[in-house]
């Protein structure tokens, strides 16, 4: 038996959410297929109240299961006894890696995806970015350009509520702001010192989904200043599909959600050339399902994406659906990154701060703007915190009895953190694949293959370096400088292949993310991703998939889709 | 180019930001470079509760009444925060020798001093006459130190006492005067994170 739908959305995080918002809001009775489980808002958060020592391994969990059960996830950040829920089972959903390369995916499967679990961090890209690929050749041009995605990102920035401070900045250009979440004393302190060393640099506030005024009309507080956004936000003050665009759909009252659901594949009808259904297995029963539509988004994390794609090869795609170009699971990328510097900030002894802000600061990109730097192309920006060290500080202090005791239950010395977010070059032979090795479902499991190469090694090093002669600036002592990319996926901001571009020739999706082979199909999570700049790219998503939603709407009702 | 499977934990250790910003890397170290093996399945943990209550009291004066013992050897089993029988008994088997009986037995003066000698030549602060530590060991009661710190300060007693605990701290107040909140709190989650 097949249910028929205008559209099916496969992916429930934070592009699928806006796809399903946008096509349901415009009319169109929707499916939303997720692979994992549901998670309701506010119900089913089921730790984000409990205190340390209400939790079996006072929120540090049992280190065998997660050995066990938790290799990749348990390395990255947000991943706690507290979250765990909300990230995958890396024994229950292997993957291939190389051995001397091994790529790290982090993953949520669950309704909501990464929305519940992501960073938040809200950051336009520019015109530096994508037009960076056409002025250096590295990977195919965008078919777009900043003025395209601005009322876009202007759309979303409203709707999930977006912090920020308002600086002028062409390569970070500014958004419909809520009111930022201010530096803290430590880092005002080497903001203002940045600005009188380096006319062309800046520490600024964080721009983060996190409310600083509460959005009444949608059911949404202001932000609590927890920072336990990743347990899931009762308060809905964070930006995630459970607080913000799930029920939004829902209120039109044309969504359909079907969790526990693993799209197998996607049918394409030669006759048409069109996409005509997805095949789909039941997590739990494994009775298998098949839903018709007129349009699909897909919207399964980037790497997922592509996978149900190459799984959908056929008579006339034998290497994967919407892949005539031989792209698909190309040019794969990740965010190379690593902690650039960590300071003291001595003289700021008599002041301290109150709360958690589920934010940090940033210094936007300053490299390759409008010079061009011999040593490499693109650029790198920095995120980061400055802090008062607390009780951990003392594990490395020597000393026991009433001393150490009294010295713990007092701030520690300031410190700063600056990790370097450095631009990952698209390559060719940075690959996902099918592997022979299959899943618990029979399907193959991804081949994930992406190295960073000389060009973020070098980004990196400048970014280690300038760290620390900035951080040099307040007097302390920097106490770490890394410059080795961390393990590639570390960022969790796997992007490409699926790409945008000019030429169906070279790329597989058009301008408005619809696939230049099979024209219902639309894709607008990060496989679309034609280069990485080195913003975070999830509000891109999310513009890009609201633009896109606006266009296949308009092409059915104008009879061309 | 050979496939793993992620399933396993890879193979090759390279070091996290994880690692890194949480400061596990130094005391990590030595564990890493020394395989993991089974743990000492002679040993009942539960035996070992004395020893921890005792350093922990050594280590935080009054700590003894959020039951360390108890809970740290109910976690062992799993390598809570690193933590073996094996680091624990190692620990407990240069304190014996430091005091050339059984540790436990002694006065107050004589732990505290066996432990404060313990911990100075793990930090390689110790004057030269002292009893030396061997590598094994000072990492041993480094993993037992942080253990016994984390049993505190994510107790109620130790969390909630010592420091301030607020789970809903309601704003964000970026720059105060030190005197309007002298102890953090143990909730910090960012600093907590990167101390």
């Amino acid at each position: 038996m097949t249910d028929t739908f205008d559209a099916i959305v496969i992916g429930s995080g934070i592009s699928g959410g806006w796809a399903a918002k946008e096509l349901t809001e415009r009319g169109l009775k929707v499916l939303m297929i997720e692979r994992g489980r549901a998670i309701e808002h506010q119900a089913d958060y089921a730790n984000e109240l409990k205190a340390p020592w209400e939790m079996p391994f006072r929120g540090y969990g049992d280190q065998d299961l997660l050995d066990r059960e938790y290799a990749v996830q348990q390395k990255g950040t947000n991943f706690d006894e507290y979250t765990m829920d909300h990230f995958v089972n890396d024994a229950d959903h292997p993957y291939q890696t190389s051995s001397d390369k091994p790529f790290q995916w982090r993953r949520g499967y669950q309704l909501g995806g990464r929305s519940l679990t992501w960073g938040r961090q809200c950051q336009r890209w520019s015109d530096y970015d994508f037009s960076a690929n056409a002025r250096d050749g590295h990977g195919t041009d965008w078919p777009i350009r900043y003025a395209d995605i601005a009322p876009w990102y202007d759309h979303v920035e409203r709707y999930i509520g977006v912090n920020g401070s308002h600086e002028g900045l062409p390569q970070l250009p500014d958004g419909e702001f809520q009111p930022p979440m201010p530096l803290s004393a430590g880092e005002k302190a080497l903001a203002s010192r940045i600005a009188a060393a380096y006319p062309d640099r800046r520490l600024i506030p964080g721009r983060s989904a996190n409310l600083t005024v509460a959005k009444e009309d949608e059911g949404r507080a202001q932000c609590q200043y927890r920072y336990l956004c990743a347990r899931g936000c009762s308060y809905g003050a964070y930006f995630s599909t459970q607080s913000s665009t799930l029920p939004a759909a829902r209120k039109t009252g044309r969504l359909t959600l079907q969790t526990d659901m693993i799209v197998e594949r996607i049918e394409h009808d030669p006759k048409t050339g069109r996409a005509v259904a997805v095949h789909c297995i039941d997590a739990r029963t494994r009775a298998r399902h098949r839903y018709a539509a007129r349009i699909f988004f897909l919207n399964a994390s980037s790497f997922n994406s592509v996978g149900v794609l190459l799984r959908s090869s056929s008579e006339g795609f034998p290497q994967g659906l919407a892949n005539r170009s031989g792209v698909l699971g190309r040019f794969i990328m990740d965010h190379a990154t690593a902690v650039a510097g960590i300071a003291t900030a001595p003289g700021l002894e008599d002041r301290t701060y109150f709360g958690n802000r589920p934010s940090n600061f940033v210094i936007p990109r300053f490299r390759n703007l409008d010079t061009a730097d011999p040593r490499f192309v693109r650029g790198y920006s920095y995120q980061g915190v400055g802090i008062r060290a607390n009780w951990p500080r003392g594990v490395h202090l020597p000393g026991v009895g009433p001393s150490l005791r009294r010295e713990l239950a007092s701030p520690g010395e300031w410190r700063i953190f600056m990790v370097a977010f450095a631009e990952c070059l698209p390559r060719a032979d940075n690959r996902v694949t099918l592997s022979k090795a299959t899943d618990a479902w029979g399907m193959p499991q991804l081949d994930i293959r992406l190295h960073q190469g000389e060009n973020e090694r070098a980004l990196l090093s400048d970014a280690a370096s300038e760290a620390r002669a900035m951080l040099g600036l307040l007097g302390g002592s920097i106490l770490a400088s890394v410059a080795e990319p961390d393990l590639a996926g570390s960022a969790v901001h796997e992007m490409g292949g699926a790409r945008m571009g000019h030429d169906p020739a070279t790329s597989v999706l058009n301008a408005h993310n619809q696939a230049h082979d099979v024209p219902n199909l639309f894709v607008t999570d990060g496989a679309m991703m034609a280069s990485s700049a080195c913003q975070n790219p999830s509000l891109t998503y999310m513009a890009l998939t609201a633009r896109a939603a606006a266009y296949a709407v308009e092409q059915m009702q104008a009879g061309r889709l | 180019m050979t496939s793993v499977a992620t399933s396993a934990p890879s193979p090759a250790h390279s070091l996290s930001r994880r690692e890194l910003l949480c400061g596990t890397a130094a005391v990590g170290a030595l564990a890493l470079a020394t395989p993991r093996i089974a743990q000492n399945a002679a040993i009942d943990p539960a035996d070992l509760t004395p020893l921890i209550d005792e350093v922990s009291d050594l280590v935080l004066p009054g700590s003894r009444v959020a039951r360390p013992g108890a809970f740290i050897a109910s976690v062992l089993p799993s390598r809570w925060r690193g933590l073996t029988v094996d680091d624990v008994q190692r620990v407990g088997r240069w304190l014996d020798q430091a005091v050339q009986g059984q540790f436990l037995r002694r006065d107050l003066a004589q732990r505290y001093a066996a432990l404060a000698s313990l911990d100075a030549a793990a930090f390689g602060r110790a004057p030269a006459a002292s009893r030396a530590v061997d590598a094994e060991t000072g990492q041993s009661w480094q993993t037992l130190k942080r253990a016994v710190l984390t049993a505190w300060y994510t107790s109620e007693k130790g969390g909630a006492g010592d420091l301030a605990f607020q789970l809903v701290p309601g704003r964000w107040d970026p720059d105060l005067p030190i005197g309007d909140h002298p102890h953090p709190l143990s909730n910090d989650w960012l600093a907590i994170w990167f101390s």
